[in-house]
């Protein structure tokens, strides 16, 4: 059984459809791109899958349980983490701080037990700190522990959306062009990260223009135009497609 | 991490101070009239750490003078119709006003926003047209007329009607309680969430926090807490009526929070409120007419100055707290 | 039912639409709702009454000076009192400050008593039964004409695509959505203007006082809300609805229409948090 499967998943915002008639799998341990020129519907994909938004028809599964139009909190929980295009980090915080609430999932003591400061939580809230501090370092960010967030530098943000998705301890992560406006250094960095992430077994999504990159980490690629999935195979196979060379370049 | 430490007991040392500088305070000034104006204060201590508490949560709640007033008449009507004891009726006001906004909250709170703030203020009108006309309950514009608590302590009864230093210490009590709650809430993980929260609703919810279920949290004890307050402050006034707690009160505790500051729960919202409150009556009393007008201008001219308020004086001149943490690491 | 009832309820419907149209394109600007929008409703009244009553001036001239106006001194506050600040919950502050410095001022100028403006179309005529003012439907016959002006100004012309466009951008929420920078002085001109318009027309059939501003503005954060938060069109319809409950309701069960209206507003959030026309995100 796969980890995730979308079945006849549409999504209209009004008279727009953004996805048309989406069908796929993915396997554990898989590390998919999903390609497409602008408009082609990938970040709404993600946003389905995570529960930005609901699917207007379909069905979302993930290990066997339907997801499709749960809240995003619940989803998280159960595995699904994302990060954004924008980039969304907690601008008031440090970073240490900001991977110390990344890790919101990993609490078990519940409020009261924090309120009263009991020794399950003071041991658990040391525990984190430590799972947070090691986050930090793997990612490269040691030395911008207790520095604001807003102050980093770009690629150093991107590393840190991605140690924050580490940190809620995803089985599938989606990342949704987390190598947008990077240049070549920034760009090796952040697919380092990504490496990294692989390495620790998690399954990907991955949402990227930058083919390089995709054909570099992706063990294989969805094409999407126009809301529909118009190659789903091996990367070399997929992008040599007519298809696809089409969609992208247009028809002559 | 070397500076933490020293913070902490420097804070705890100057708050131990101030909290007997208070309790001390009506033996040595026994000045009523000042006094009154610390008794009204407090109240709207306590309603502003309500307010900040929502606020830091990411929601802007203007209708916190309607839970006062939730509170308050429920007291009242406690008092008046099943002779409820003082304590009872307190926790009946402070209850009441949790119900209705844990009713509101779960359904408005969802979305939050905009949405959120112009529904707490329409929830402020309906509450004063309901006061207003609700006469079976409320009385109307008569309203209740409470008498003052019943309170032994040993074997006397202690007098609420010659001096108002009872209610003094009592409100007094009221704003540690709620201090502490809300500056042990921010030192938890609670607060932690809460910031996240507001900071970034969307990454939180995707993080794995239920954005509604701390949203209703916050709001549901601020409620509590400002109809305590509401209900304290009809005992002390020994009425309610519609006209008690009017909406600009709601509006006026963003400007104390603003004033005080946002970056501290407590602090800020504690300094804002007295600062308010005392400026207020000062202007009231000298300036009259000019009040509204003169205040309303120093209050934009300390949002030019102090953006994020007098709290952040302490930023503002590191040098100054450096030096004091520096000899306090040093006492170790 | 009554006519008089009627032309109340188109009346409280023209203040509501008029009120919320200029919060939306101030909201536009500003990116959070300007408390002290009343404000330049009651200025506009007040404008009114010293060029009509205390100047004698021509009515209609005088409704264009107060406007024009009262609009110049929203720009000038925006640019000056409100631009400088950086973050929206300060400005919010500063808008509920500029209420008191506003009602103070007006009090201290004209002092808080109630003040009545002669009627600009004095005298009543009768339709039937029943004996109606010349003033209010003179009153509500301006109104209409304005908010049909607005409304094809609004749809029809260039500059108003542009307001509507600016109007629609979403904001990320009431308090994160500053835009600075992008100021058209135009759409801000014109919001406080179409405040201090409502009042200025409504100024003969009201007493004026230097709080009545609040009731409008509440009623117009609630129009917007039933319209929904970016469609000008939206408060039109808001405005109707709740001018409609307001009054004719009102007519048949009291008090309980004022009730009975915020209920709807607040019932309305529930299902449609987004308003009748405005932009959902889901």
């Amino acid at each position: 059984m796969a980890l995730l499967e979308l079945r006849d998943v549409k999504k209209r915002f009004g008279n727009l459809i953004a996805l048309d008639k989406i069908d796929l799998d993915v396997h554990p341990g898989e590390v998919v791109g999903i390609v497409g020129p602008n408009g082609s519907g990938k970040t709404t994909l993600l946003n389905v899958i995570s529960g930005y938004h609901r699917p207007s028809e379909g069905t979302i599964s993930y290990e066997g349980q339907k997801i499709a139009g749960l809240r995003p909190d619940k989803i998280a929980a159960l595995g699904i983490v994302r990060t954004f295009q924008q980039n969304i980090i907690y601008w008031d915080a440090v970073i240490l701080e900001n991977v110390i609430r990344a890790c919101y999932l990993a609490n078990r003591t519940n409020l009261w037990q924090s309120f009263f400061n009991s020794r399950s939580y003071v041991a658990e809230e040391a525990g984190i700190r430590e799972k947070a501090v090691d986050i930090v370092k793997t990612f490269g960010l040691a030395d911008y522990m207790y520095s604001p967030a807003p102050g980093l530098p770009h690629g150093k943000q991107r590393s840190l959306s991605m140690a924050m998705a580490l940190a809620a301890n995803p089985v599938l992560l989606l990342l949704d062009e987390p190598l947008a406006g990077m240049d070549a250094a920034e760009t090796e960095l952040v697919a380092g990260n990504i490496k990294k992430i692989i390495e620790r077994g998690v399954t990907i999504m991955l949402v990227e223009h930058n083919i390089k990159s995709v054909l570099r980490l992706c063990n294989r690629i969805i094409v999407l135009d126009f809301g529909l999935k118009i190659a789903d195979g091996k990367p070399e196979e997929v992008l040599k497609s007519q298809n696809v060379v089409e969609a992208y370049l247009g028809v002559d | 991490m070397k500076f933490i430490k020293p913070k902490l007991k420097l804070t705890t040392i100057l708050v131990i101070v101030l909290v007997v500088i208070a309790a001390l305070f009506p033996l040595l000034v026994k000045d009523r009239f000042t006094l009154s104006i610390l008794v009204e204060a407090g109240v709207m201590c306590l309603l502003a750490l309500g307010f900040a508490a929502v606020l830091r949560s990411g929601q802007l709640s203007l209708g916190q003078a309607a839970f006062a007033a939730i509170g308050g008449y429920m007291a009242a009507i406690m008092a008046t119709k099943i002779s409820a004891p003082f304590w009872l009726a307190l926790l009946g006001g402070g209850i009441a006003s949790a119900v209705i906004a844990f009713l509101l909250g779960i359904v408005i709170l969802r979305i939050g926003g905009l949405c959120f703030s112009i529904a707490t203020l329409a929830l402020g009108e309906i509450a004063v047209i309901v006061f207003r006309n609700w006469d079976q309950v409320t009385q109307g514009f008569t309203g209740i007329a409470v008498n003052a608590p019943l309170i032994r302590i040993g074997g006397t009864v202690i007098d609420f009607t010659n001096t108002i230093i009872p209610y003094y210490y009592i409100v007094l009590l009221f704003i540690v309680a709620a201090a502490l709650i809300f500056w042990r809430i921010n030192q938890s993980r609670l607060g932690r969430i809460s910031r996240s929260v507001a900071v970034s609703p969307i990454l939180s919810e995707h993080l794995g926090m239920y954005l509604t279920k701390y949203r209703v949290l916050m709001f549901v004890l601020a409620a509590f807490i400002t109809g305590v307050g509401g209900a304290f402050y009809v005992y002390y006034g020994a009425w309610i009526g519609p006209t008690l707690f009017s909406g600009t009160l709601s509006i006026s505790l963003l400007i104390m929070c603003v004033i005080g500051g946002l970056w501290s729960p407590v602090a800020g919202p504690i300094i804002g409120a007295v600062i308010y409150t005392y400026l207020g009556t000062l202007m009231q009393m000298r300036l009259e007419g000019l009040r509204p007008l003169v205040f309303g201008l120093l209050v934009i001219v300390l949002v030019w100055i102090l953006p994020n308020g007098l709290v952040a004086l302490q930023y503002k001149f590191p040098i100054w707290f450096k030096g004091l943490y520096r000899k306090l690491a040093r006492t170790g | 039912m009554p006519l008089a009832i009627w032309i109340d309820s188109l009346i409280l419907s023209s203040i509501y639409i008029l009120m919320a149209a200029g919060l939306v394109l101030v909201f536009s600007i500003m990116g959070i709702l300007n408390f002290a929008h009343g404000q330049f409703y009651m200025l506009g009244a007040y404008v009114l009454f010293c060029l009509f009553k205390l100047a004698g001036l021509n009515f209609f001239i005088s409704l264009v000076l107060a406007t024009a106006a009262v609009g110049f001194l929203g720009v000038l506050l925006e640019r000056f009192v409100i631009r400088p600040v950086g973050q929206p919950i300060q400005v919010i502050v500063i808008t509920i400050a500029l209420i008191s410095v506003f009602q103070g001022g007006t009090t201290l100028i004209f002092g808080a008593a109630p003040k009545s403006v002669p009627p600009a179309f004095p005298g009543t005529f009768t339709i039937g039964n029943t004996v109606v003012s010349n003033e209010r439907i003179a009153v509500v016959i301006i109104a209409m004409l304005l908010i049909a002006a607005l409304y094809t100004f609004i749809q029809k012309t260039k500059t108003g695509l542009a307001l509507r466009a600016s109007a629609q951008q979403p904001l990320v929420a009431g308090m994160f959505g500053i835009r600075a920078g992008r100021v058209s002085s135009l759409a801000m001109g014109m919001g406080c203007g179409l405040a201090a318009l409502a009042g200025g027309i409504m100024a003969p059939i009201f007493y004026i006082d230097p709080f009545m501003g609040e009731q409008p503005l509440v009623m117009a954060m609630l129009t917007i809300v039933i319209g929904g938060m970016g469609s000008l069109g939206g408060a039109v319809v808001g405005g109707l609805i709740l001018g409609i409950t307001g009054s004719i309701v009102a007519y048949y069960i009291g008090f309980w229409a004022q009730l009975l209206a915020l209920c709807l507003v607040v019932v309305l959030l529930l299902f449609r948090p987004q308003g009748l026309f405005g932009f959902s995100e889901k």
